[in-house]
């Protein structure tokens, strides 16, 4: 079987030999892995890497769940590099989403108040 | 007794309850039906839905918690409705105990400006700083292009998000006299809430209107204080407790300048720049500034120090402290029992005048240290705690319950204890290594990464420190770690081993692997 290492993207292919010392759960298909002390996120290789954020992350899905506070762009609006689109509030925390590059805004999915979900899809551009 | 909170703490003041004979009745919404805190507990009340607003803030849901069980004390934990005045005297006008200090206390505390100002008239040296005048507010324009005023208190009602756009077209003087770097922040806050740091004039304005939306939807108030910024100091609390018979104590300090996003992730007891002399100083201050408020329960009195051993009042936090525990475990108190025996209208009783142990505190946060720290969600797969000695876990979660998006990502403080600094730093790194989280991304690796870094083994320690470090990338995973995932992965779910149960702790020792599947 081939696997990605959801940090690092490096990819390996393994049997499933049993070893010592880890310790490993499933959920769908994405395989956790706790080994001295560190813990490993994989999937099987092909699968969608799952959406993650920073603080200014260039992604335009959900970089966390929670509620959306703040639309500011709307289909068709233009967009500079850097532009916050939304804005996604958690635990009390904001998080700008913003325009990983200049362009346009094609399709505006989500409304402010609405609760949303880990990766889940906010803003399409063009 | 009411405990009117959820998680670790809950679980917390429910153990102090045994130990003083007490029968704890824990409250849970939707989302906590299977919690570990309600598991505990001798009773349970439901008290609404997930959202914080309906449940766990809503006083009189609480209030009928405490009436319908028979309560004859409420014990707020930390966060919540904690240091809102209006819940204790609710609390005192149904005729029970409110463990914690007076309304009046709260009051006069809960407003940065006012804290201020009482701090000032009684000799506490304070951060110069300015509120923003009302008149001085931003005007914002409503979804709906509808132009209204954006005063804080005239939002508290049914509107916690509806700032969408606005300017300060004016920088105050009052702002612009500090200089920059400043520091804009909650005034109703604590807890780092709406904080941020403000380099130049030009992201003024962008600042204060996302910390008055954080302020209002965090304490229903949107009264923003702007301070000088001072550069690399460190964050040292002082312990206080007072009781109703006029006496206020000091119980040392707490050095919590290891901050992310402005909230604490590692705190120690004793501060490793605090000699006994420096301590006295701090005491004595923290103790004045308790008196001049009628201070009387648990508190802490947060000063920042300069590296020149100034220091000044920050804030005081009238409730118990999430890192409470380094206090007892480098004390040897139990500062939930002093506060039931307080409560219950008790002299305090000698305590130590010094630390006789060394303890640092991790927390452990569902959160992505990889991806600024967001919170992250879901069901907790596997979930092992460390233990051995001088190793204290304070947690409020089980392996197979789920971590809710509408609550604080905490899952546990992890407190080590040593004879000196030294061996507690040892200590908790081996005690997060042991940590076993699977399920849901934690913070666990970068804390053990973050302890080992050389400023930190040091003690050489500042509020700014963790930004400015770049700590060790973790190694790409091993082949073991690959085979482990083709072998959970390659299981079908129906197998033996599948998910662990909910509510039950799965022991390390029952095989080679361990597995969950879904």
């Amino acid at each position: 079987m081939k696997l990605r290492d959801l940090r690092t993207g490096e990819e390996r292919e393994a049997t499933g030999l049993v070893l010592p010392g880890a310790v490993a759960a499933r959920d769908g298909n994405v395989a956790w892995v706790w080994l001295r002390g560190e813990t490993y996120r994989l999937s099987s290789a092909g699968v969608r890497r799952a959406a993650r954020g920073g603080e200014e992350t260039a992604s335009l899905e959900a970089p966390m769940p929670g509620r959306i506070v703040a639309v500011r762009v709307a289909s068709g609006s233009s967009v500079a590099k850097g532009d916050v689109l939304v804005v996604v509030e958690a635990m009390k925390m904001e998080h700008a989403v913003r325009a990983p590059r200049d362009g346009a805004v094609n399709r505006v999915l989500v409304s402010e108040g609405q609760m949303v979900g880990l990766g889940e899809l906010l803003v399409e551009m063009a | 007794m009411l405990v009117a909170n959820r998680g670790e703490i809950a679980v917390r003041v429910i153990r102090a309850c045994r130990t003083a004979g007490l029968q704890a009745v824990a409250v849970y919404s939707d989302a906590d039906r299977e919690a570990r805190h309600v598991a505990l507990a001798d009773a349970t009340a439901h008290i609404g839905p997930a959202p914080a607003r309906e449940s766990y803030l809503s006083i009189p849901r609480l209030l009928a918690a405490a009436r319908e069980t028979g309560c004859g004390a409420v014990h707020p934990g930390y966060g919540f409705l904690s240091e809102n005045a209006d819940f204790a005297r609710a609390v005192e006008k149904a005729g029970m105990i409110w463990i914690g200090p007076p309304p009046e206390a709260m009051e006069a505390m809960g407003s940065k400006i006012s804290a201020r100002e009482k701090m000032r008239a009684a000799g506490v040296p304070v951060v110069p700083g300015a509120l923003i005048e009302p008149s001085e507010e931003h005007r914002e324009i409503t979804s709906s292009g509808e132009e209204v005023g954006a005063r804080g208190a005239a939002r508290r009602v049914g509107s916690p998000h509806p700032a969408t756009s606005g300017t300060f077209e004016e920088i105050p003087s009052s702002v612009l006299s500090l200089g920059f770097p400043v520091v804009v922040k909650a005034s109703a806050g604590g807890g780092g809430k709406g904080m941020r740091i403000v380099r130049d004039a030009a992201s003024f304005s962008e600042a204060m209107i996302s910390c008055r939306r954080e302020a209002v939807a965090a304490f229903g108030d949107g009264t923003v204080y702007v301070e000088k910024y001072l550069s690399s100091p460190r964050h040292i609390e002082v312990q206080v407790f007072g009781d109703t018979h006029g006496n206020v104590v000091a119980l040392g300090e707490r050095e919590c300048s290891l901050q992310r996003r402005h909230q604490k992730v590692i705190e120690e007891c004793p501060s490793s720049a605090v000699t006994p002399e420096l301590r006295a100083r701090l005491q004595s201050a923290a103790c004045d500034a308790a008196r001049a408020v009628g201070y009387v329960n648990a508190g802490t009195v947060e000063f920042l120090l300069e590296p020149s051993g100034r220091f000044y009042f920050l804030e005081m936090n009238t409730r118990l402290q999430v890192e409470h525990p380094v206090t007892e475990e480098a004390f040897g108190v139990d500062l939930v029992a002093l506060q039931l025996r307080v409560a219950a209208g008790e002299p305090l009783p000698e305590l130590p005048s010094a630390p006789s142990a060394h303890a640092i505190e991790a927390r452990v946060y569902a959160e992505d240290p990889d991806a600024g720290f967001l919170p992250q969600a879901g069901r907790l797969l596997a979930w092992v705690e460390p233990s051995g000695p001088g190793v204290r876990v304070d947690s409020g979660v089980t392996a197979g319950g789920e971590v809710d998006v509408h609550y604080d990502p905490l899952l546990a403080k992890i407190v080590a204890k040593g004879r000196d600094r030294e061996e507690a730093r040892k200590r908790l790194a081996g005690a997060l290594g042991e940590t076993i989280a699977l399920g849901v991304t934690t913070n666990l690796s970068w804390l053990k990464r973050l302890l080992e870094a050389a400023p930190v083994v040091r003690g050489e320690l500042h509020t700014g420190l963790v930004e400015t470090l770049s700590l060790p990338a973790l190694p790409p995973p091993p082949d073991e770690v690959f085979e482990a995932a083709a072998w959970v992965l390659s299981r079908a779910a129906s197998e033996p081993g599948g998910r662990p149960a909910r509510g039950a702790l799965s022991s390390p020792f029952e095989g080679r692997f361990r597995m969950g599947g879904a």
